[in-house]
């Protein structure tokens, strides 16, 4: 009776594990988390309603350095998982390195032309050496938010935010409150920090018709003569008209920055403030507005995102595919951008009255008509500290714009491309 | 506190190991204790082999090939070493490093050694109460405390601001300043490390015996003089402990500044460590950070020897 148990145990033993392996499984890595841990969610609970036979194993990281240094490891050791998401920053460094698997024949396979699905610069992100190595799940972009009841108490009109630069100082000026030494409230709270100040700058550029690269991304000419212009208006924001002070708002986070405190009145905003702001500080009432033209040039919008990728090692990649395909579908995109606070990367999504409905919601979708992205380059996060570091300095009035740009782009030009 | 004996490397570590002057005139009871205590040493060595000797000598062959991870290492040669040399940002968070050091080494010692003379003393109530307050620092993660750094110095809603402005003083930009930048860090890892040594100069401090001090009493020696001939030429050891370990610790400082200042502003609060993990993990170039970490080492190396020296010339 024992022995005949004991063969029933082990027989059970391996069966069971071995039927768990009939049931195929990807696994994705992410940093899909804070503002889009919720749509992450969603996005992988109606994956798997739609395709019940395909397990899909998430990991998610709240630091993307920490998310790259694993995936890094896990090519390395050869078993990386099926599909990993991160930030803009390791795309190109990956593809630049053989680790991810181009989609071009995945997409001709299935007689899907992305380019009808999405928006060129959205795809543009996710390209390198002409080939597409991810999907976008989404579209951030830049905007100008505002608080109208501070725009009520400095006798502004509040269905009336600032359209060109001039107009943004003007009103900038208006907003702002010093208490002695110390800034109460900013005009205009200016984006800090290497990413975010980047960003800004490569705005501020690209709206006065400057470049930040050559025709062939070897060399960057940022340090034209739109670039001094466009580094002059930011540093003058802070050491002549006074809308800001270097350091005002550094180091708090999400709902303790001073404009959800109600201590900005307009400041550069992307789809993550929108979330902390609908979270943690409702009472705010703030409208958006597309940043800001200068006089002499054209409404341009910062786009970025987050993609999916899939390994090149990867074991199983059929199911991935599946997996990316759905992520290409309209609901899909349409449900994440919902849930998130962003934009859809698919195109006829992005047109969803939903987006109009909503006045805040329309102007993210107004600015990706004037949408660009980012360059794709590996040595990105290289070259952004460089110039970082040197629009830090024409900020403080310690370098002239023409000297900081000028040694950012000798610096970049000869040290890193 | 015993002899070092070095017969091995590891040994100078192992070095309050008491008496192993031993006078052992049976070869047998000798040969088996030898044995015996090789087989307790394998497991640590075996450690230090894998996890320490091993990544050292691959790091040392990654320094002069350019590696980064996905693709197999490349060898340049010394191409790694001349553009470190030529890195201004580098030799930038070098000086930065310099001049954290000079903050940060007399700021705790001085600060350990006022607050262990305090805590000597024989009225004083409490005192497990007190260290375990400053200690208390010393187990905290240094990232959240790093966190809490950033919002006590924040120039507009900062705590620390806001009780100067209480008092009547202007705010202080602190981290956002290149000039005030170094000492607002040091600050921080000072507040860190200071329990430990405190500690460790309690416990030299009370391991000298009170007669000492009786016999100066009776020859007329004031406080000030009981300290200066009495206290410290007897904390000698423990003080230069503290003081190379501090050193050391100086040069490693990373977690304060990857999480309040990233660098900045301007490169004025990178340092040598922080260089090393950026080239390494952001831009990945893990050659050229393999050869930073070469020249950081040969530069710790360079300041140990003699420090090593000195506290061996003790004995």
């Amino acid at each position: 009776m024992r022995r005949f148990l004991s063969i029933i145990l082990i027989a059970v033993l391996i069966v069971v594990p071995s039927m768990a392996a009939f049931a195929s499984e990807i696994e994705l890595w992410h940093s899909l988390m804070g503002s889009k841990e919720a749509a992450r969610l969603e996005l992988i609970e109606n994956f798997q309603k739609a395709y019940p036979d395909i397990n899909v194993k998430d990991l998610g990281y709240f630091d993307i350095h920490q998310l790259n240094q694993k995936v890094l490891t896990a090519v390395v050791t050869g078993i990386p998982p099926e599909l990993a998401s991160n930030h803009y920053y390791f795309v190109p460094r990956y593809a630049a390195n053989d680790a991810l698997e181009s989609l071009d024949s995945y997409f001709a396979r299935d007689g899907i032309d992305p380019e009808d699905i999405f928006y060129s610069f959205s795809l543009d992100i996710n390209r390198y050496n002409g080939k597409l190595y991810g999907i976008p799940l989404f579209n951030s972009t830049r905007v100008l938010a505002y608080n109208k009841d501070l725009f009520q108490d400095a006798g502004l009109d509040p269905e009336r935010p600032p359209e060109t630069w001039t107009e943004l100082v003007e009103y900038g000026k208006k907003l702002t409150k010093w208490d002695g030494d110390v800034l109460d409230t900013a005009g205009f709270e200016v984006p800090l920090g290497k990413e975010m100040g980047v960003n800004f700058f490569c705005q501020l550029l690209w709206q006065k018709g400057g470049e930040i690269f050559n025709a062939d991304n070897t060399q960057v000419v940022f340090n034209s003569r739109e670039g001094v212009e466009a580094l002059q208006f930011y540093a003058d924001l802070f050491l002549k008209h006074k809308v800001s002070k270097y350091g005002f708002g550094a180091g708090t986070q999400g709902g303790q920055e001073p404009f959800p405190r109600g201590k900005a009145g307009m400041r550069m905003g992307g789809s993550f403030d929108l979330v902390y702001l609908s979270k943690e500080a409702p009472h705010i009432n703030y409208g958006t507005a597309l940043l800001p033209r200068p006089e002499d040039g054209e409404f341009v919008s910062l786009v970025d995102s987050f993609s999916v990728f899939m390994m090149d090692k990867a074991k199983n990649k059929e199911d991935a595919w599946t997996f990316l395909k759905y992520c290409s579908s309209k609901e899909a995109q349409l449900a994440f951008a919902k849930t998130s606070f962003r934009l859809p990367s698919h195109m006829e999504a992005a047109q969803d009255p939903y987006f109009q409905e909503d006045s805040r919601l329309r102007v993210f979708a107004e600015a990706l008509a004037n949408g660009r992205s980012l360059p794709v380059i590996p040595e990105w996060s290289e070259i952004e500290d460089i110039l970082y570091a040197e629009i830090e300095a024409a900020i403080n009035g310690v370098k002239t714009p023409a000297e900081a740009l000028d040694t950012a782009a000798q610096k970049i030009n000869q040290g890193v491309l | 506190m015993g002899y070092i004996r070095s017969d091995g490397w590891t040994l100078c570590l192992l070095w309050p190991w008491k008496g192993s002057e031993r006078i052992v005139d049976n070869m047998g009871l000798r040969r088996r204790e030898t044995t015996v205590s090789y087989l307790f040493l394998t497991p640590a060595l075996l450690c230090l082999l894998i996890f320490v000797v091993l990544p050292t000598v691959v790091a040392l062959y990654l320094s002069f090939t350019e590696y980064t991870i996905l693709r197999p290492p490349e060898w340049i040669g010394i191409g790694n070493y001349i553009d470190v040399f030529h890195n201004d940002v580098f030799i930038k968070s070098f000086k930065n490093t310099l001049r954290y050091a000079v903050i940060y080494v007399p700021g705790k010692l001085i600060l350990s050694l006022f607050l262990a003379v305090l805590l000597n003393q024989t009225f004083l109530r409490g005192r497990g109460g007190f260290l375990t307050a400053y200690y208390i620092p010393t187990v905290t993660s240094m990232t959240a405390a790093s966190f809490i750094w950033l919002w006590l110095y924040q120039p507009d809603s900062g705590l620390l601001n806001g009780l100067l402005r209480l008092i009547g003083i202007g705010p202080r930009k602190w981290i956002y300043s290149i000039s005030g930048v170094m000492p607002s860090v040091a600050a921080v890892t000072i507040w860190k490390d200071f329990g430990h040594s405190t500690v460790l100069l309690l416990a030299g401090l009370q391991g000298i015996p009170g007669e000492l001090y009786e016999a100066a009493a009776i020859d007329g020696a004031n406080t000030w003089r009981k300290f200066v001939h009495i206290s410290m030429p007897l904390l000698k050891p423990v003080l230069l402990l503290v003081l190379l370990t501090s050193i050391i610790m100086s040069f490693q400082v990373f977690t304060a500044i990857y999480i309040m200042t990233a660098g900045g502003p301007m490169n004025a609060s990178t340092t040598v460590v922080h260089q090393i993990y950026v080239t390494a993990f952001d831009y990945l170039k893990m050659g050229r950070a393999s050869a930073m970490s070469f020249v950081l080492f040969f530069i710790i190396l360079v300041f140990s020897i003699p420090q090593f020296r000195l506290l061996q010339d003790r004995f």
